[in-house]
């Protein structure tokens, strides 16, 4: 009896070593699996994470070439002693816990150009991963034309008696592609520079030659639908348009002696109340009848023919359109994108 | 009587079918554990070769983004010629070209300025340098090339690229060839070739060419 009994302790010592050994394997096992799928998962996790580190950053990147104009017009920058200047740009949250910052700079640029800029924008999660795109951008003068008469028709004009062009700066008050009409006007250049014999200059070559976004993109080299999208992003831009042309009942003004505005009028334009514009207004149709009153500082640009039967005082001010043509959108320089 | 019953053990019989039963017990494990072991294996072999042909692809396309940069491109609108700008395609090569070090003032790529992919001996290998002249790198086998991926662990099968080019216009009236570089890039375990993977994608340039 006690033979068996020592039989049976010896067999219950051999399986237990046996079954530790057995689970301490299959725990191994499932531990090393485990890792398998965890080190998987965490790469996958990192290359996700770097590809939404690198679309925030181009968001970034986007948000501040859509902004660089404002943003810089309203704080100009500031130089060190070598000539750099950087300035934060827009910042925001693009996706989960990943954020990013934008700067403005010159750093290599030197030397400065001021109308060349370099926007950098950095994105960055919550566990210390960063990615850059740098972009050089050029700045696109609202105005690639500077227009040399206070009042430009590609078309005929046919003004009222109550006409005042005055243009302290030029001999030019008027450039008409068609018959130019306004009995009485009152006409205030120079003397000595006055064109004979009227003090209208009629220059009826090429102007009547511009189709409509042959012209537009002359005076602003850019596209309609591009300024019109741009304008919805920069105060300095104006951008009316309705269905059969824009009609003015009340009183509507744009822009001010400190900051110009370039008004679109997309279509034709009637004016039955009053309009005061400093800076440029554009009509991409014709200036159609209207009995309101029309006051420019600046210009004033008509792509068709210009009617108009209320008062209209234009008067010349080179300050306003050189403002207009220092402003503008910035656009990408082809060949400085980089993103290390 | 009963107490001896109890001591009294198993009889031969009785053991015999208990050892049988256990020995089938145990083999089904086992050949359970084997099983997911080897599942295990593979899925841990298609990890690594999906993990190492995604970061070849994210090389490809990060590489190709960045050609045609230049740190003085602002010079190229004026009339410079931009030297970074060309993007050579071949089937199974790409060389292309980017102002690494910002230090280009002519706009002509220095040795250290050129780089390029390319399928060769099971691997994607990367150009680092080639002292081609100005005229420009044309031939996939000069310059100074290394491996991005390891042949003992993963063999590139197959490397294909083709260009594609839109030609535009920005919104300063310049005319602009933006371009893009389709790529298909397939591999296999060197280890076990059964084991497969294929990349398609695309890298958009981000440095358009000024026509």
């Amino acid at each position: 009896m006690r033979s068996t009994e020592l039989r049976r302790d010896r067999a219950r010592g051999t399986i237990l070593p046996l079954a530790a050994l057995l689970l301490f394997c299959m725990a191994m096992l499932a531990l090393w699996v485990a890792q398998l799928h965890t080190g998987a998962l965490r790469l996958a996790t990192q290359e996700v994470r770097a590809r939404e580190l690198f679309a925030a950053a181009g968001v970034g990147l986007e948000t501040a070439l859509a902004q660089a104009a404002p943003l810089l017009a309203n704080a100009p920058p500031v130089f060190d002693a070598d000539g750099r200047f950087r300035i934060a740009g827009p910042a925001g949250a693009h996706g989960d816990g990943v954020r990013y910052e934008t700067f403005f700079h010159n750093e290599t640029l030197l030397p400065f150009d001021p109308g060349i800029v370099e926007i950098e924008a950095k994105a960055l999660d919550e566990s210390g991963g960063v990615r850059r795109q740098r972009q050089q951008a050029r700045l696109r003068p609202w105005l690639a034309t500077i227009p040399s008469a206070p009042l430009i028709a590609h078309r005929g004009v046919s003004l009222p008696s109550e006409l005042s062009l005055r243009n302290a700066a030029g001999d030019v008050l008027a450039w008409s592609g068609g018959a130019f009409s306004a009995p009485g006007a009152a006409l205030d250049v120079p003397a000595a520079t006055r064109c004979p014999p009227t003090g209208i200059c009629d220059w009826t070559s090429a102007l009547a030659t511009f189709e409509a976004d042959a012209a537009f993109e002359y005076w602003f080299a850019r596209e309609r639908a591009t300024l019109r999208t741009l304008s919805a992003t920069h105060a300095d831009v104006g951008w009316l348009e309705a269905d059969g042309g824009v009609i003015i009942e009340g009183a509507a003004s744009h822009g001010s002696a400190l900051a110009p505005r370039l008004l679109i009028i997309a279509g034709d334009l009637e004016v039955r109340g009053t309009l005061a514009v400093h800076g440029v207004l554009y009509v991409n149709g014709s200036l159609t009848g209207g009995a309101g009153e029309i006051t420019i500082h600046g210009a004033m640009i008509v792509a068709g023919d210009a009617m108009h039967q209320g008062p209209m005082t234009i008067d010349y001010e080179p300050g306003a359109l050189q403002a207009l043509a220092q402003r503008g959108s910035y656009v990408r320089i082809p060949g400085s994108w980089n993103d290390f | 009587m009963l107490i001896e019953r109890t001591l009294r053990g198993h009889t031969l019989s009785e053991l015999l079918i208990a050892s049988t039963i256990g020995i089938f017990l145990l083999g089904g494990l086992l050949h359970v554990f084997a099983l997911h072991t080897g599942e295990a294996r593979r899925r841990l072999a298609e990890a690594q070769l999906h993990q190492t042909l995604g970061a070849a692809a994210a090389l490809i396309t990060g590489e190709l983004r960045r050609a045609g940069y230049w740190s003085r491109a602002r010079e190229a609108t004026g009339g410079a010629v931009n030297g970074f700008a060309d993007i050579h395609v071949e089937d199974d090569c790409v060389l292309y070209s980017y102002d690494r070090d910002a230090d280009s003032s002519e706009g002509i790529p220095g040795s250290d300025d050129r780089f390029g992919l390319r399928l060769r001996a099971g691997a994607l290998q990367m150009k680092s340098s080639d002292s081609c002249g100005p005229g420009g790198c044309t031939d996939c086998n000069s310059g100074v090339w290394w491996a991005t991926t390891d042949p003992a662990s993963v063999t590139v099968t197959r490397l294909v690229f083709a260009a594609d080019v839109h030609p535009r216009s920005l919104p300063d009236g310049t005319s602009v060839t933006a371009r893009s570089v389709r790529y298909v890039l397939e591999g296999a375990l060197t280890q076990n070739p059964s084991i497969i993977a294929t990349i398609a994608g695309a890298a958009g340039v981000r440095n358009d060419e000024i026509d």
